[in-house]
């Protein structure tokens, strides 16, 4: 018994479309949901708040500079910001980004290499994205931690990099809905 | 070595940082940046502790039998300094550089930096590395 042509193309025409429109996905050449909304606002970096002596100065400026470098290569937003920089005064859509310092702990990278479970470097800090007109966006408690292998500073990266991982997965408001829901 | 966050210079490259009139400057192999005085918000030094022999020699103890490799790693450690700043760019922008360097060299470096006019919050401590060194440092 021969197998019916057209019915196999109709068949195939149904499973291609779905079966493309998901390799597109995944590849990342159609935009997620939430990305829109991201492209359309910029963001402001302020640096971690600590108490003295709670943070070391190379850390606080490595998750600073780490973050920065994340947030720019991520292309999530129009325009990422340094703090101070007097050219995001005249942004638009500005999201405000603050560090709050949970908890640090300085492990060593020797002690690591010789026990492969002792040693390892963890900061944690307390995310918060607020509009300009005070709307939190966003609040979150982010780790990142050094276990294996590295020198202690990597666990800045490792932050930098969920931050910029959970900005990409949660989807940010529209403008123009988030001005709204703040007044 | 230029740890992170200097304009223009990719993270880890190697290179000779010194202390001009100018600023701050680190020229490396194809590359170049520095900071100027008046634009240092503040100067940090700290030690830290590292593990030897980069990724090459990380790899090479994991395959040393019998637990080997680990007691590699107790006497492939050394001590190093970084140095970070903290500046403002033209725009009032924050910056954060970090360098690490041999032993002993930071606050050599940061004593000059205070000298030529920088804000440090944390006054530099004398060393005795200050009478042997007093120009730049090669990392």
């Amino acid at each position: 018994m021969k197998p019916n042509r057209s019915l196999l193309s109709v068949s195939f025409a149904n499973i291609a479309g779905p079966a493309l429109l998901l390799c597109a996905i995944c590849l990342g050449l159609i935009p997620r949901a939430g990305a829109a909304e991201a492209a359309a606002w910029s963001i402001q970096v302020e640096p971690v708040q600590a108490e003295e002596g709670q943070l070391p100065p190379d850390f606080s400026m490595a998750i600073y500079e780490d973050l920065l470098a994340q947030l720019k290569k991520g292309g999530q937003f129009q325009q990422v910001y340094r703090s101070g920089d007097h050219q995001a005064e005249s942004a638009p859509n500005l999201l405000t980004l603050h560090m709050t310092l949970l908890n640090f702990e300085r492990g060593s990278q020797t002690e690591r290499a010789v026990t492969t479970v002792k040693g390892a470097t963890k900061v944690q800090v307390h995310l918060k994205i607020s509009a300009r007109d005070g709307n939190v966006v966003l609040e979150k408690d982010v780790q990142g931690t050094v276990r294996l292998f590295g020198e202690n500073l990597k666990a800045t990266f490792a932050l930098a990099k969920s931050i910029a991982d959970t900005l990409r997965d949660t989807p940010l408001p529209a403008p123009g809905a988030a001005k709204a829901s703040g007044q | 070595m230029h740890v992170l966050g200097l304009e223009g210079v990719k993270r880890n490259h190697h290179g000779t940082l010194t202390v001009q009139a100018s600023g701050l400057n680190f020229a490396a192999k194809n590359t170049s940046g520095s900071i100027t005085i008046a634009s240092i918000q503040d100067v940090f030094t700290s030690q830290e502790s590292h593990q030897t022999g980069g990724k090459v020699l990380t790899v090479a103890k994991m395959g040393v039998p019998y637990g080997g490799g680990r007691v590699l790693s107790l006497f492939s450690k050394e001590k190093i300094d970084s140095l970070t700043v903290e500046y403002r760019d033209a725009n009032g922008a924050l910056h954060g550089t970090i360098f690490s360097m041999p032993l002993g060299q930071a606050d050599v470096l940061k004593k000059q930096l205070v000298d030529l006019g920088a804000h440090a919050s944390i006054p530099p401590m004398q060393s005795r590395s200050d009478k042997k060194d007093e120009g730049g440092s090669k990392q």
